[in-house]
């Protein structure tokens, strides 16, 4: 009976330390994700902008461009489905901002898909000048149709002879 | 009309999680089908504008909005039905958070230990109150200077979303694989979700698209706060939700318009909803599973490695316990397959019927042999894979420890941390990380462009679920006395 009371006393003896340690990594891992909340927050670096804010309430546009809005004059004479070709001063592949350009246009003119490849009956050529579009309208077999600035304009293939 | 496009899918989604708990006794119910509110009801009205769109093409629109109409008119019905001459459900007792900061404010409290947790709850609760207004500034500033997102949200979700919209009949130009960077073979939930929006305002809406990002993330964090609240502590729910919107991986990519916030709403839900259906054998919790998990799969190709892992898991346990009958599993079996069906079979048409040319993995023209080559023998590549796993899991910056924190969890948390099924979040995020790693190797892109541009993104979708696991794990504070759930022990 002593020894069984004297084991139990050790027993609970060595079980205290064991359990202190485990609420103490309780508590610890409580108070170090408060901590880490605390030094986590930091004030917003952002001001709103009111003028934006009430365009965005509004509904409306505002002072918001619409992605690829560049291309609006071509908006009315395009139709309003089907595959055309999209050239510009070089092949966007490896560019990130002409690629990015590129997928803008096709945002603004969808659903009218865009093939960056120069093999659609036509297209739109879309160029810094005049002689960069007609270099570019050689080298891919288009001529333009219907010029709507310098180095812009529509542009069918040219007949095969 | 926005208030129309709010309201409706609002609606559905709370009607619908209504019905689908109505046998179910889980606490807080009323939060729960709160927080599914949105992220279901978008949900169903993108499965529903899809078909809309497949069924009447050029019509797609105003069948879309009748089919919603008559749905919500039916919800609205079937509710006013079942609540007709039964006391209302909305009580005027102040709720459990309300109540400890009451309790707290009252000098009359007795009990010491009850005023310091009531106290230690208030203050959470303020803290909490504190943060979210602090979110909600953070992504108005964000969404204000940047409204068209991300790279992605630009060129590809919103960009399907505007297929949809601008020319209903010439919606299926989203599949084209001419068209650049935009996936044939992508599921659809959230351009269904900016498309719906647009439709009902009748004008793309700048404003729509951070609405539904919003929307989602708010759920997720209130997701994480029931489950926690529900099942372990008040505190420990507030702590988590406190801790949520400070980690800056959800912050920033809450306000990017990208799917993933979305997909890990879906993931965490769904695992959460298995665990509870495992726990109490209500097949209505199967079904809800099962449905969530197929909203995975209809919002990212990923959500199809979830669904796999979730039914393995839940299969597996189904069929080793002892505690039911061939005919229980069975039916549980089926509940969680009916709950699937809908979103799987949508998103298996759109990959099989409509975006079968240019996608990543169907229609890529590579074979089994190709794969197995890709992914066993480029030791190269394996080993550059994982090192970047475990850099960017701890990298704080991003994370703020919340990987570490898992680990913690994992290794050394509470004794019970896997009892009563805790296990499956662990091994779910487990799978759920595996297969990005295997995606990684198979991917037909660059490594370490898919590495650099989305490898950290990848990894959030499991980090909500890690947080539920680890706040689970470290064990409860503060905690009333209950006696439903199964208690985890403080230490």
């Amino acid at each position: 009976m002593l020894q069984h009371q004297i084991t139990e006393k050790i027993k609970n003896t060595l079980r205290m330390p064991a359990r202190s340690l485990a609420s103490l990594w309780h508590y610890g891992l409580h108070l170090s994700i408060l901590v880490l909340i605390l030094i986590n927050y930091s004030p917003s670096q952002l001001e709103i902008h009111p003028v934006l804010l009430r365009n965005l309430l509004s509904g409306t546009q505002g002072s918001y461009k619409p992605l690829g809005a560049e291309l609006a004059p071509f908006k009315a004479i395009l139709p309003q489905k089907g595959v055309i070709t999209f050239l510009m001063d070089k092949p966007r592949y490896g560019d990130k901002e002409l690629t990015e350009f590129f997928l803008s246009v096709q945002n603004f003119l969808c659903p009218v898909i865009l093939n960056s490849e120069p093999v659609e009956p036509h297209g739109i050529i879309y160029c810094t000048n005049d002689d960069i579009a007609n270099a570019r309208l050689s080298e891919t077999g288009y001529q333009m149709v219907a010029k709507q600035s310098a180095g812009k304009g529509i542009m069918i293939r040219k007949r095969r002879t | 009309m926005i208030l129309l496009a709010l309201v409706i899918p609002a609606t559905l989604g709370f009607l619908s999680t209504r019905f689908l708990l109505r046998k179910s006794p889980l606490p807080y119910s009323w939060l729960l089908s709160s927080v599914m509110a949105f992220p279901l009801g978008l949900g169903i009205c993108s499965l529903v504008l899809f078909w809309s769109y497949v069924i009447a093409n050029g019509f797609g629109r105003s069948l879309t909005l009748l089919v919603l109409i008559v749905l919500f008119i039916i919800a609205m019905g079937l509710q006013i039905k079942a609540s007709w001459g039964r006391p209302s459900p909305i009580s005027l007792h102040p709720g459990p958070v309300l109540g400890n900061i009451f309790n707290a404010l009252n000098p009359k409290t007795n009990s010491r230990t009850s005023l310091f947790r009531n106290w230690a709850i208030t203050l959470a609760a303020l803290l909490f109150v504190y943060l979210f207004l602090h979110y909600t500034y953070y992504f108005i500033g964000k969404v204000v200077w940047n409204i068209y997102g991300g790279w992605d949200a630009r060129y590809f979700w919103n960009l399907k979303a505007k297929f949809y919209f601008r020319v209903p009949a010439e919606w299926k130009g989203m599949f084209n694989p001419i068209l650049d960077w935009a996936h044939p073979d992508y599921p659809l939930l959230l351009p269904g979700a900016v498309a719906w929006g647009w439709i009902t305002a009748g004008k793309e809406l700048l404003i729509w698209p951070p609405i539904v990002d919003y929307a989602f993330f708010c759920s997720l964090c209130f997701l994480v706060i029931w489950y926690l609240s529900a099942h372990v502590s008040w505190w420990n729910g507030l702590l988590a939700g406190c801790y949520l919107l400070t980690v800056h991986m959800f912050r920033f990519w809450s306000t990017t318009q990208y799917a993933d916030i979305p997909l890990t709403f879906f993931f965490t839900s769904a695992a959460i909803l298995l665990l509870l259906a495992i726990r109490s054998k209500d097949k209505h919790l199967f079904l809800f599973s099962g449905l969530l998990a197929g909203l995975s799969a209809w919002t990212k190709n990923e959500g199809l490695f979830f669904v796999l892992w979730l039914g393995l898991t839940g299969a597996a346990i189904l069929l080793r316990s002892r505690s039911m009958t061939r005919q229980e599993k069975k039916s549980m079996i089926l509940y969680f397959l009916g709950g699937l069906l809908v979103p799987l079979a949508t998103v298996v048409f759109a990959k099989v019927v409509l975006g079968v040319k240019g996608g990543e993995y169907i229609g890529s023209g590579r074979n089994l042999s190709d794969y197995i080559r890709l992914l066993f023998f480029d030791a190269a590549k394996t080993k550059f894979i994982a090192l970047c796993f475990l850099v960017f899991k701890s990298t704080y910056s991003q994370w703020q420890g919340l990987w570490i924190l898992f680990l913690a969890g994992l290794l050394a948390g509470n004794r019970d941390r896997f009892k009563d099924y805790r296990w499956i979040f662990a091994v779910l995020i487990a799978g759920i990380e595996l297969g990005y790693f295997v995606i990684l190797h198979v991917s037909p892109n660059d490594p370490k462009l898919q590495v650099e541009t989305s490898l950290m993104r990848l990894m959030m979708h499991g980090a909500a679920l890690a947080m539920v696991f680890t706040f689970e794990a470290i064990g409860p504070l503060f905690r009333a006395q209950r006696k439903s759930d199964p208690v985890l022990s403080p230490g």
